[in-house]
């Protein structure tokens, strides 16, 4: 076989390899660099209790079990930043339904949340990473 | 024994002519009325009066469920509105019934038939402070106390009745108490309860 022959199939094998091979180390997720479970779970209990305290932010908290939503809110995180939960909520526009949250409120909890990724030793970069893939659910979660 | 079914049977075809007896429990607690006890009056001897379970509803207002406290026959069918512009999350992992329900505003969901006598202590995934319990009754005779303590259950026929009350902060269970109801008959009953939370 000549080299010309068997060359073109090879670097397509490698071409689909390369991807996969980059790709499948867990531990390159968003999650991962996050902290993972340990410092999420932190990071999640701190900032509902911050805004669950907050009389500016805590209308939408009253009566909530925080326990559970910082459980729901710990995997839904994990599943939108390659961590492997299925997360078994209601969409962000069902959960928030009803709630009327103002965009104050919004921006309230992302600064509690920024306030605990700080607190818990996570940087900079994985922090900004973090914020951007959540920032699209605003459009879900204040009302109009 | 022939002669004693006979009686039975006698004793409740006179009572289908002579009309049916209100039985009033007047619940307290040692000192002060009860409110919300259920009460329910179970025939000693005559089979079980064939009636069919009414439906009724448990709804969620305000985080709250409303009534918080129901009585059921067995076999009812229990709605669960949402009167919340936001949703809910009701559950019981009670014995008599395990069941989770997800509810959102202004969506309605098929009602919950409830088919063993039991208590069923229901709470929300979402809200933990709602709380609210659904007594099953394998009987049609039952009575919630109103403010003044008063469980009143209408339509007995004249005969014996096993009486069990109950209520949420119940301290100890003394039993039911055998009662023999020949006309309108008020029958008082003490309970114990624990402190409010």
């Amino acid at each position: 076989m000549e080299p010309s022959r068997w060359c073109a199939p090879l670097l397509l094998m490698l071409c689909l390899v390369c991807p996969a091979a980059i790709a499948a180390p867990a531990a390159e997720s968003l999650w991962h660099r996050l902290g993972g479970d340990p410092v999420m779970t932190r990071v999640a209990a701190s900032t509902l209790t911050q805004v669950s305290r907050d009389p500016a932010l805590n209308r939408s908290f009253d009566g909530v079990d925080l326990p559970k939503l910082t459980a729901k809110l710990v995997e839904h995180l994990c599943s939108v930043t390659g961590g492997g939960c299925v997360y078994t909520g209601d969409s962000m526009k069902t959960a928030h339904g009803g709630l009327d949250i103002r965009q104050r409120e919004f921006y309230g909890m992302v600064e509690a949340l920024r306030v605990a990724l700080d607190a818990n030793g996570v940087a900079e970069g994985e922090k900004n990473e973090l914020l951007r893939v959540l920032a699209p659910m605003k459009r879900d979660v204040v009302s109009k | 024994m022939i002669g004693r079914v006979a009686a039975a049977a006698l004793v409740f075809a006179v009572a289908g002519h002579a009309g049916a007896a209100t039985l009033v429990v007047q619940v307290d607690g040692g000192s002060s009325a009860v409110v919300d006890a259920v009460v329910w009056a179970v025939p000693l001897l005559a089979a079980k009066t064939a009636r069919p379970a009414a439906p009724l509803e448990i709804a969620q207002v305000d985080k709250t469920f409303v009534p918080g406290v129901s009585v059921a026959q067995v076999g009812a069918a229990v709605s669960f509105p949402n009167r919340d512009p936001i949703r809910h999350h009701v559950y019981s992992f009670s014995p008599a019934r395990v069941f989770d329900l997800k509810l959102y505003s202004g969506v309605p969901v098929s009602p919950v038939t409830f088919d063993k006598a039991g208590v069923v202590v229901l709470g929300c995934n979402i809200h933990d402070r709602m709380v609210a319990y659904l007594v099953v009754v394998d009987t049609p005779h039952f009575a919630k106390s109103d403010e003044n303590g008063n469980a009143r259950i209408e339509g007995l026929a004249p005969g014996e009745y096993r009486i069990s009350v109950w209520h949420p902060r119940l301290a100890a269970d003394a039993g039911p108490k055998v009662v023999a109801v020949a006309g309108d008959t008020t029958l008082r009953s003490t309970i114990e309860l624990k402190k409010p939370n």
